[in-house]
């Protein structure tokens, strides 16, 4: 039987075992790589996300089986989403602008003002971003995102409900 | 389902399809991302096992008056064995062979098998083959052995790199690398991983077209000239088996020459056939190594194994892990001295390895599995 993120995580923890540390890994290492991205970062996510699985590593010890995994490691990574906000709001301010980088093909999928996700994602202020790459890419409970985030989860709800709000009024009515 | 209506601010999740439907950039982590995390967790590891021995190291160095902080790294780096998991004479023979080994080593911290009936151009293969066997000690207590003969190792590693050329050296390269990548994967170094990748990627360059190794010239081992240009599966096999042991170093194309090997394996080890140097040749006899890696290969259970005819101890390191340890623990083999060491004149590569060569062998034959 395939072991559960969170024995795998016991392994990390108490044996200090590499492979079931691959494993996590493998296994998070895209969700997580993306969800930096979707954050707004624009070349360094892949670093955010080694930098996650390190701090991860180096928390082993402090994780209980109570908690849930992936709530667990997404905590981390907020934490260095945290560190790398006001690491680089010294140089420059966050990264939300626009992109203007080659999109992929569409296919037959609806291409509002020929915009991507990424384009609608920079339109919200970060923290309506934020909850909803939580929300909607990492398909986390709001419970979670509150866990997460360190907010009330009535914070979380009303985050999503403006967010939503604005991304209507961006597309004025022409979701489906 | 519909959110319910009295909290103003619960949303459907539904309601956020739209945006899943557009057009969504997808990266695909670099192919070494894992191993650039691991590579920075081996250095926590490294610092905090570090730390440990060098507060152990002052405390005795309070007491016995220094000197042990200068050893090297990777004597530092040594953790605590296994314990030895045989019957009390197993574990008094292997003890009495472990010593016979860190007795006879040289000053440069190589094995000399020219003084114990071998031939002195197989130092680096016996070298890495004491290396393993101490590795696999039952007590642990092989003083610096194993740092100088790590030392020795490294310096031969780069001496083999053009090992394609030298047939004979093949046998030294291999073992030199499974020794290496043995304590790399123990005791993780940054400048040894750096010289291991490169080494394998030089062997991964070798592969043949159809995804096999071969021996390129003649050797004194038997082997003749038309192995030049033909993939052979015992080379192949042992550099599969070293690049599945180099899975965390992180070498380029390594997983994918690995794959095409034992593609290639797959062809020369077909249940039809039984286990063959190249595809369709005649197959091994169980008295080979390779019809032991063969069924190492193929995972093949056995209920009863047939004593061989003539005593092959290179053979019996593949035999021993294709019977899943079952000649380990209380069985020692023949041929060992009141001095600790086995004398087996007759072993198929006495002539090469000597007495270093069976000694070794067989400390690797009593050792628990790992």
């Amino acid at each position: 039987m395939q072991e559960t993120d969170e024995e795998l995580m016991m392994r990390v923890a108490r044996k200090d075992h590499e492979e079931a540390l691959v494993a996590l890994i493998e296994k998070y290492r895209g969700p997580l790589v993306n969800h930096f991205m979707r954050r707004g970062v624009q070349h360094e996510y892949e670093d955010l996300a080694q930098e996650t699985f390190v701090r991860l590593y180096k928390a082993r010890k402090r994780y209980r089986v109570r908690a849930k995994f992936r709530t667990y490691l997404y905590h981390i990574a907020h934490r260095v989403w945290v560190d790398h906000v006001r690491k680089s709001s010294r140089k420059t301010r966050r990264e939300t602008a626009f992109r203007d980088e080659p999109r992929p093909e569409s296919g037959d999928a609806p291409d509002m003002h020929g915009h991507d996700v990424d384009w609608a994602l920079s339109q919200l202020s970060p923290p309506h971003r934020d909850v909803v790459v939580y929300s909607v890419f990492d398909q986390l409970s709001h419970e979670e995102i509150a866990e997460i985030m360190d907010i009330p989860e009535g914070t979380v709800k009303s985050r999503l409900h403006h967010a939503l709000r604005k991304l209507r009024e961006i597309f004025a009515g022409e979701q489906p | 389902m519909n959110a319910p209506k009295d909290d103003p601010f619960e949303n459907d999740p539904s309601e956020f399809d739209f945006l899943k439907e557009l057009p969504a950039k997808q990266v695909e982590p670099r192919d070494d991302f894992t191993l650039g995390v691991l590579r920075q967790v081996h250095r926590i590891r490294h610092r905090r096992q570090t730390a440990k021995l060098m507060a152990i190291h002052f405390v005795l160095a309070m007491i016995v008056g220094g000197g042990l902080l200068t050893r090297s790294r990777i004597q530092q780096d040594r953790l605590p064995f296994s314990v030895h998991r045989g019957s009390e004479a197993t574990m008094a023979s292997a003890i009495a062979g472990t010593g016979w080994l860190v007795a006879h080593q040289e000053a440069n911290g190589a094995w000399a098998p020219e003084a114990w009936g071998g031939h002195a151009r197989f130092s680096s293969g016996v070298t890495a083959l004491a290396t393993l066997a101490l590795l696999h000690a039952p007590d642990g207590n092989t003083g610096d052995a194993i740092p100088k003969a790590t030392e020795y190792l490294r310096s031969q590693l780069a001496s083999h790199a053009p090992f394609h050329r030298e047939g004979p050296e093949l046998y030294n390269h291999l073992l030199t690398l499974k020794a290496l990548l043995e304590i790399q994967n123990r005791y993780p170094h940054p400048d040894l991983a750096a010289e291991l990748r490169a080494t394998l990627a030089h062997t991964i360059r070798q592969q043949h077209s159809e995804g096999g190794w071969g021996y390129t010239l003649d050797t004194p081992m038997g082997y003749g000239m038309d192995s030049r240009t033909r993939a052979n599966s015992a080379v192949t096999w042992w550099i599969c088996d070293l690049l599945h042991d180099a899975r965390n170093l992180g070498v380029p194309g390594a997983a994918r020459a690995r794959e095409r090997g034992q593609q290639w394996l797959a062809q020369c080890f077909s249940p039809e056939h039984g286990p063959a140097y190249h595809p369709g040749s005649p197959p091994a006899s169980p008295e080979s190594a390779l019809y032991w890696m063969a069924q190492l290969w193929s995972g093949a259970i056995f209920n009863e194994v047939r004593p061989a005819d003539r005593p092959d101890a290179y053979r019996d390191l593949f035999k021993k892990r294709a019977v899943n340890g079952r000649m380990a623990a209380d069985h020692i083999p023949k041929g060992q001295t009141p001095d600790g060491g086995w004398t087996v004149p007759d072993d198929r590569w006495w002539s090469a390895g000597g007495q270093v060569y069976t000694t070794a062998a067989a400390l690797l034959a009593v050792a628990p599995e790992s």
